[in-house]
């Protein structure tokens, strides 16, 4: 290959002012997409609602009154008489819909390979000596990563809601009207515990494999054990350990449905929304430590 | 007076119970910095220290007239930083990372692509800019490095062993890069490395490192007195210090021998000129027993740097 060395020139243009993190989050939202199923699965995801939206409004269309007709079929078929009603209820069985398949597989296909790749690449050196801080670092990849998480979910879901709400009566902004915040509440706590969970597992593990490893194992793990646990005391507290337990438990609360609605037994939703800011805030320490640790003191 | 553009006083860094700087007072006041040292001397560490990489356990580092302890934004903006190691963004092109690198320091993105594109060009990597630079060779992989160090345009260029890995040719051409980058582009330049003869084409001021501490700081021509024409002379006479003195009176530098009534005289910017030794001679009443080039290079300063060091070391214990 010729080695051509060209003249260097000196930058005179314009410098911006902006926070270093902003480059870092929009090149961690490209990468991402890059992904070809994280863009399957978003696809998917606002496809889905866009799918639910187009049923809402040719439903409405042909039958106007087709909301009173499913409410008077649920009153029919089931005993608490709500299982058809248009109510936080759905929304809460459209939020699993949304949670659990597409939120978990989005984390694991797209966060562990952000940290890993850095430290596997050296590419933090490079950063740190640039005006970056690891807390600024943190901060970029994590808005990067919930924001994607929250776009596959809470954007469609939003969308779904939206055009229920449009098509609806106005006296049925009363009965979902707190939707759209609970939603919101349930879904970035679990997407920005998630992310920092995900990069802590990361930077410990320094390999993707390893953090989806662990991850898996963390699911599963604490979901058996805090079933166990609660069997052979009957103390819901110990439901709080498993990570998905309290993704269901944040998910019901948030939309404010009884969990006596639930079939099953949840942890109580002080002690889950506890147990998952918990869950941020440690793995964000043990994220800022390890980054300093392996690169800011090698 | 100028501040210089680097200075330390009393830095201290350990990892744990290592010590990895012990104590290093000293000042660089703009050019070309070599940091010399064997493996293990301190100059990663140095260099890390210097960019708040690493926090000094104490004592203080200033970089361009601001602490480096709390090295903000702006200054961070003004280094340009080449580490030893491979260090690029994982499955990104060539020039994608190096607009990223760009756009951190604050450059527009489509002048940062416009700016990655050109560096690429410069260090000679034009034709492989789309390739991911995970697929580069080592020698590519280093002038990645090094236009990913200049890509925001910085004032001071930290190089962590920019040759390392490379091949004669390939050494001598990014030798020729940094050294144009430095002498046409005026950017101040601190260069890590254990080979003299990087150091010796790059810089002109040289801190020798051993264990963590500072063992010579000196401009390279001094150290390098022989490539200066400098002699190494022996006198005898009652007039042996009167020698000396007129000498020194005569703007030439002089530093003592091995032995009695030996000297190495230097002219910084100049070749001392063998008549002009005997006049000096003759007029302090001394005889010439000899006279010869002073045959010292860089490597020579260094061993004997390291030497004295060891000598040190010896006789403390």
């Amino acid at each position: 290959m010729a080695f051509r060395a060209t003249a260097y020139s000196k930058y005179e243009g314009p410098r911006l002012r902006r926070p270093a993190w902003v480059p870092l989050m929009s090149a961690t939202l490209r990468r991402g997409w890059r992904s070809v199923w994280v863009k399957r699965i978003t696809v998917l995801s606002v496809m889905t609602a866009f799918g639910m939206m187009v049923f809402f409004y040719i439903l409405n269309k042909m039958i106007p009154e087709w909301r009173g007709m499913t409410e008077r079929v649920g009153e029919a078929i089931s005993e608490d008489g709500g299982a058809f009603r248009v109510d936080a209820r759905l929304y809460l069985g459209f939020l699993y819909v949304f949670v659990f398949p597409v939120l978990m597989p989005l984390s694991v296909l797209f966060g562990s390979e952000l940290v890993a790749s850095d430290l596997k690449t050296n590419a933090l050196e490079s950063y740190f000596s640039r005006p970056i801080t690891p807390l600024g670092y943190i901060f970029g990849r994590t808005a990067a990563y919930a924001g994607f998480l929250l776009a596959a979910t809470l954007l469609p879901l939003l969308l779904v809601w939206f055009s229920d709400v449009s098509t609806a009566p106005s006296s049925h902004l009363d009965v979902v009207g707190h939707v759209p915040f609970g939603l919101a509440r349930a879904l970035i706590l679990v997407a920005l515990s998630l992310s920092l969970l995900v990069q802590a597992a990361a930077t410990v593990t320094r390999s993707a494999a390893g953090a989806n490893i662990f991850l898996v194992v963390f699911f599963i793990f604490f979901g058996v054990l805090g079933q166990s646990l609660y069997h052979s005391t009957q103390n819901a507290n110990f439901l709080a350990i498993s990570f998905l337990g309290n993704v269901d438990a944040i998910c019901t609360a948030s939309l404010g449905v009884p969990q006596t609605v639930r079939g099953d037994q949840m942890a109580p939703a002080g002690l889950a929304f506890a147990v998952m800011i918990g869950i941020g805030v440690i793995s964000f320490l043990i994220l800022w430590r390890q980054l300093r640790r392996r690169v800011l003191v090698g | 007076m100028t501040s210089p553009v680097l200075a330390m006083r009393d830095l201290v860094v350990r990892y744990g119970s290592h010590t990895a700087l012990a104590g290093v007072t000293a000042e660089f006041p703009g050019g070309g910095l070599g940091l010399l040292g064997p493996n293990g001397a301190g100059k990663s560490s140095m260099l890390r220290a210097i960019l708040g990489l690493v926090p000094p356990t104490s004592g203080s580092v200033t970089l361009l007239g601001e602490e480096a302890r709390h090295v903000g934004e702006q200054l961070r903006r003004r280094i340009g930083y080449m580490p030893e190691r491979d260090s690029y963004i994982g499955g990104l092109s060539g020039v994608r990372g190096l607009a990223h690198f760009a756009e951190i320091c604050g450059i527009p993105f489509q002048e940062a692509m416009m700016r990655a594109h050109d560096m690429l060009h410069f260090v000679g990597l034009g034709e492989e800019r789309y390739r991911e630079v995970g697929t580069y060779s080592v020698g590519m992989r280093q002038r990645y490095k090094l236009a990913a160090a200049l890509v925001h345009d910085p004032d001071v260029l930290f190089l962590d062993e920019p040759t390392n890995g490379l091949d004669p040719q390939g050494r001598r051409r990014m030798l020729d890069l940094i050294y144009r980058v430095r002498t046409e582009y005026g950017k101040h330049l601190i260069l890590a490395s254990h080979l003299l003869p990087d150091v010796e084409r790059l810089c002109d001021h040289v801190w020798v490192l051993d264990r963590g501490r500072l063992v010579k700081t000196a401009p390279l021509a001094e150290l390098t007195a022989a490539a200066r024409g400098a002699k190494r002379v022996r006198v005898s006479g009652d007039g042996v210090q009167a020698f000396a003195e007129r000498a020194k009176a005569a703007g030439l530098s002089v530093e003592p021998g091995k032995v009695d009534g030996e000297f190495v005289i230097t002219r910084v910017e100049g070749i001392v000129d063998p008549g002009e030794v005997f006049t000096l001679a003759m007029a302090a009443s001394c005889t010439v027993l000899a006279l010869r080039p002073a045959a010292r290079s860089l490597e020579d300063a260094f061993l004997e740097a390291l030497e004295t060091r060891g000598d040190a070391g010896g006789a403390a214990a």
